[in-house]
């Protein structure tokens, strides 16, 4: 009996979802076209001057030619967006490898929270761009050194979030696994990190957009190809269709990744489900 | 970026300071009847408004006490006339009112854009019947940028920038100031097979350290779109390479010197302070302007705004070419005036720097310009420049017509026209 | 018979304290090994201390807690504790959750199985096997819960008033399922509960906690037969007995 009423809820929750994501689909299709049509009008009209704006089928334009021009800054826009994920992603990549971990274990062990908290507290509040220097000196100009730009942006999120969704584990679970025997390791392992995870993800979702938006500041360090440089040489020449075509292929790949991060997001937390 | 200029006090503050006393009986009848207080308040502030606009305004139409302010910052004996005038008082003021066109210029921490300053300073401009802001840009994107917005009418800068000024903004070149291309080098470390393969191996350009195929390969770092860059295509241009023949890392020239100095890179394009310090440091010269045989100056551009008021246009290149000039013949007190400039810009400088960067170029003479007028010299800088720019791409053979078509020396002849006549010994 | 059960649960002069604050004083008694014991007491008497010493949760103030002789350890000893909250993990499966004690033990696999689909049979879990408990009813995470504890084959089982949260009809149907599970698996069980009824319902003996600073006031024997007739003369009379050792007006 309380199979077929709860086979029969989730019947009718899915409906739902389903009628909620088509509604969600429309309204995002309506605001982005909203946005689309104020950018032309402001751009056609000249409210903003056309030495600043573009309109968007300028963009659409600039981004078709650069499929196969390298003028004139001298890449495709495929070697631009290969160059910028690189970049993005190990600096990502680099946040979630040491910044989850590091964040978990604080959260857990008050002796590494003391060891190394009022360090992390210090070197937060400095922006990565200040970095600049220190990594040229020792990472030099390559991918080490503006992944490290990157990671600096993108692990503190991944580490403040885990720290706090590893501290807010529910004292009952771990009475539990304390009950069973379990060491004080063991209950981290099996009990805190799995507890943790909806915060982990948020930080590592706060952190992806981090990582993209330090992207032209790292990029800015040294370039000659990426998105961000690609920017950089439309503000030099004065193309702005080259300087806005950076930034909406930014944002693209924003959506896409986001994406894809909530797919994955979907998966690891499915236990995340409410009566 | 740093607005220098006038600040003008608005002249009717004492008014406005006399209107907000209430006459008392308004205040009583304002305690007694609602409807009544509301409307008198209303009033009250519309009142209040119009005086101060009317304040505002008189201000605005006072010379004589900006002058006065002026005039304890400059330095010549023409400054006393003016501090009389404005010691004798207001009353002065109120019965000739001198109407000056505002303006705003643009110009860098730079030798090239050094007249401007040195005219400022000394009250030129006003003399021209103009009240002059002057935008302080220390690259050439940001000060494009804001011409965009109509920020400034008239600007100086260099030629790689000015070029970006007549194909994507629009701008009229109207002649140029200061030979630019004096410390534009590019250098090698002194161990480098280019330094040790030494001088003299490339034809035509003897200045030129190494071979064609020393070169290929190799990491520069670059400040892409500067002056700097343009150099590095004259040289590979020299060579008989283009640019993808070498890797060039676009870097601000800061970060570029110091990733140089921490051994990044074969090759680094610097100027001016960065220049100076590599060589200390025992870098070599591999290249430069000289010796990739690029003679470019710096140039003088101009809004279509700015052109639309010739009268005041010519006014402001009067002057500039004026304050130019003067740097030309008084190179130790325009020494003076650099290092200021830096340090109210956060420049980094020395006095020694100063005196020696404002020796190291020229402005062309009276005879140089005339010659180069009449010699159609003047595009044919703007043609070089845009000539390596098409090799590599960065502009087209339509942006060169654009480019040729934006100069007009007009203005500039009769700037030097009327310095002949009012002020060439 | 019961003279020939030993003691599983030994508890001699148990106190603790709370700073100044005397919880527990002087609590001795015995428990012996497959009994079936609730603990009574007026509400704010240190029944939820006295379980948390019981697990070594805390460490008392002074005396001693021995299991099967020795010094209670969960290590050594196989202990289960049902709370009082929902503590169904709520990031595992139901058969995940059912595996959870066994694998901390590092219980073989075969054995694990073969437990988990025992119990799950044994309280018609089957059907929710990859269920997660946020798709579960209060009720039937709950009998996760008493599931997980089950499977572990207690030494020693304790539950903190696991049907506080309940209404009545699912108190009756747990209350029955945790017997039979009593009686199919020969746990020794400490049952904690305010519910007079409840606990005569459930226990062989009753033991009854005086307010703070608490000792055991009184221990009540309930020998009638099961299933319990919560109308019967003799269960309404051993239960006002309770009832009035507990009051404290």
């Amino acid at each position: 009996m309380e199979q077929m009423i709860r086979e029969s809820k989730k019947r009718e929750a899915l409906g739902r979802m389903k009628k909620e994501s088509i509604r969600n689909l429309c309204l995002g299709i309506v605001g982005i076209a909203g946005l689309l049509l104020l950018w032309d009008m402001v751009a056609r009209f000249g409210i903003i001057p056309k030495n600043l704006i573009v309109s968007p089928w300028e963009v659409v334009k600039t981004l078709a030619i650069k499929m196969s021009d390298t003028k004139p800054e001298g890449s495709l826009l495929l070697a631009h967006i290969t160059s910028s994920l690189i970049v993005a992603l190990s600096g990502y990549a680099l946040a979630l490898l040491i910044g989850i971990p590091l964040g978990l274990l604080m959260g857990w062990y008050k002796a590494i929270d003391r060891l190394i908290g009022p360090v992390f507290e210090v070197l937060r509040p400095v922006p990565p761009i200040a970095w600049i220097p220190f990594t040229i000196i020792f990472l030099g100009i390559g991918l080490e050194a503006k992944a490290v730009i990157i990671f600096l942006s993108a692990f503190i999120p991944c580490l403040i979030n885990s720290y706090s969704g590893i501290k807010l584990t529910n004292q009952v679970y771990v009475n539990v696994a304390a009950t069973c025997g379990a060491s004080r390791w063991e209950t981290f392992c099996r009990v805190g990190i799995p507890s943790a995870m909806p915060m982990v993800f948020a930080g590592m979702r706060i952190s992806l957009g981090n990582a993209w938006s330090t992207l032209v500041a790292a990029e800015m360090l040294a370039a000659n190809k990426g998105l961000g440089y690609m920017i950089l040489m439309g503000r030099t020449y004065g193309r702005v269709d080259l300087i806005m075509s950076g930034m909406v292929m930014i944002g693209i790949l924003g959506i896409i990744f986001n994406a894809v991060f909530d797919r994955v997001e979907r998966f690891v937390l499915r236990w995340r489900v409410t009566r | 970026m740093c607005r220098r200029g006038k600040r003008r006090l608005a002249g009717g503050w004492h008014g406005f300071g006399k209107a907000c006393a209430l006459p008392k009986s308004n205040k009583r009848k304002a305690a007694q009847k609602d409807g009544v207080q509301k409307m008198k308040k209303k009033l009250l502030a519309l009142f209040m408004a119009l005086v101060m606009v009317s304040g505002v305004m008189a201000g605005c139409g006072s010379p004589k006490e900006a002058e006065g302010e002026a005039a304890s910052a400059q330095t010549e004996g023409e400054g006393q006339t003016e501090n009389k005038q404005a010691e004798d008082g207001q009353e002065a003021d109120e019965d000739e009112p001198k109407e000056l066109t505002k303006v705003t210029l643009s110009a860098q921490p730079a030798l090239h854009s050094l007249g401007i300053y040195v005219a400022l300073d000394k009250g030129w401009f006003e003399e021209e019947g103009l009240d002059v802001d002057v935008l302080t840009y220390i690259a050439g994107a940001p000060q494009l940028e804001a011409v965009a917005s109509d920020s400034w009418s008239v600007g100086v800068m260099g030629i790689a920038a000015g070029v970006t000024g007549l194909v994507s903004y629009d701008l009229t070149c109207l002649g140029f100031s200061f030979w630019d291309y004096s410390s534009q080098k590019l250098y090698v470390r002194p161990d480098s097979e280019i330094a040790l393969a030494g001088q003299g191996q490339v034809e035509g350009y003897e200045g030129i350290y190494g071979t064609p195929e020393l070169y290929k390969g190799k990491t520069i770092l670059c400040t892409k779109g500067s002056l700097g860059h343009l150099q590095l295509l004259a040289t590979l241009d020299a060579l008989g390479l283009k640019e993808d023949d070498v890797n060039i890392v676009h870097m601000e020239i800061a970060a570029a010197y110091q990733a140089f100095l921490a051994g990044e890179g074969d090759a680094v394009c610097l100027w001016s302070t960065f220049s100076a310090d590599g060589e200390g440091e025992g870098l070599i010269p591999a290249s430069s302007c000289e010796a990739a045989k690029l003679f470019v100056p710096s140039v003088i551009l101009a809004s279509d705004k700015a052109l639309a008021d010739e009268e005041t246009t010519q006014k402001i290149m009067n002057v500039i070419f004026r304050g130019t000039m003067w740097v030309n013949e008084n190179r130790e007190e325009a020494a003076q005036y650099y290092y200021d400039l830096c340090i109210d810009e956060g420049v980094t400088c020395t006095e020694e720097y100063a005196l020696s960067y404002v020796q190291e170029s020229d402005a062309p003479t009276v005879e140089e310009y005339k010659a180069m007028f009449e010699g159609d010299e003047f595009s044919a800088n703007l043609e070089m420049a845009m000539k390596y720019y098409i090799a590599c791409g960065t502009y087209s053979e339509a942006d060169m017509d654009k480019v040729m078509n934006g100069f007009d020396g007009t203005m500039l002849m009769n700037a030097i026209e009327f310095y002949e006549e009012n002020y060439a010994e | 018979m019961e003279g020939c059960k030993r003691d599983k649960v030994e508890v001699n002069h148990l106190c603790k304290s709370f700073g100044d604050l005397e919880v527990l004083k002087d609590c001795s008694f015995r428990i012996k090994d497959g009994d079936f014991v609730c603990v009574v007491g007026p509400t704010g008497c240190g029944k939820t201390t006295f379980l948390n010493l019981l697990t070594c949760l805390t460490e008392p103030t002074s005396g001693e807690i021995l299991l099967d002789g020795e010094r209670a350890d969960p290590r050594k000893h196989n202990i289960a504790f049902v709370f009082q909250e929902a503590s169904a993990f709520p990031w595992l499966t139901v058969e995940q959750n059912l595996r959870f004690g066994l694998e901390i033990k590092k219980k073989p696999k075969e054995y694990i199985d073969e437990q988990v689909n025992r119990i799950m049979k044994l309280m018609g879990l089957e059907a929710y096997r990859d269920s997660f408990p946020g798709e579960l009813s209060v009720s039937t995470e709950q009998k996760v819960v008493i599931g997980r504890a089950f499977a572990m084959s207690p030494d020693l089982l304790l539950m903190d008033e696991p049907y506080g949260q309940m209404d009545v009809k699912v108190r009756f149907y747990l209350e029955d399922e945790v017997i039979r599970l009593w009686k199919e698996l020969g746990s020794t069980v400490v049952f904690i509960t305010h519910n007079t009824e409840e606990a005569v319902y459930l226990a062989e003996k009753v033991l009854v906690l005086s307010q703070k600073p608490t000792g055991v006031k009184d221990t009540v024997e309930v020998n009638l037969p099961r299933p319990r007739d919560i109308y019967s003369e003799e269960f309404i009379a051993i239960r006002n007995r309770i009832t009035d050792e507990i009051k404290w007006w």
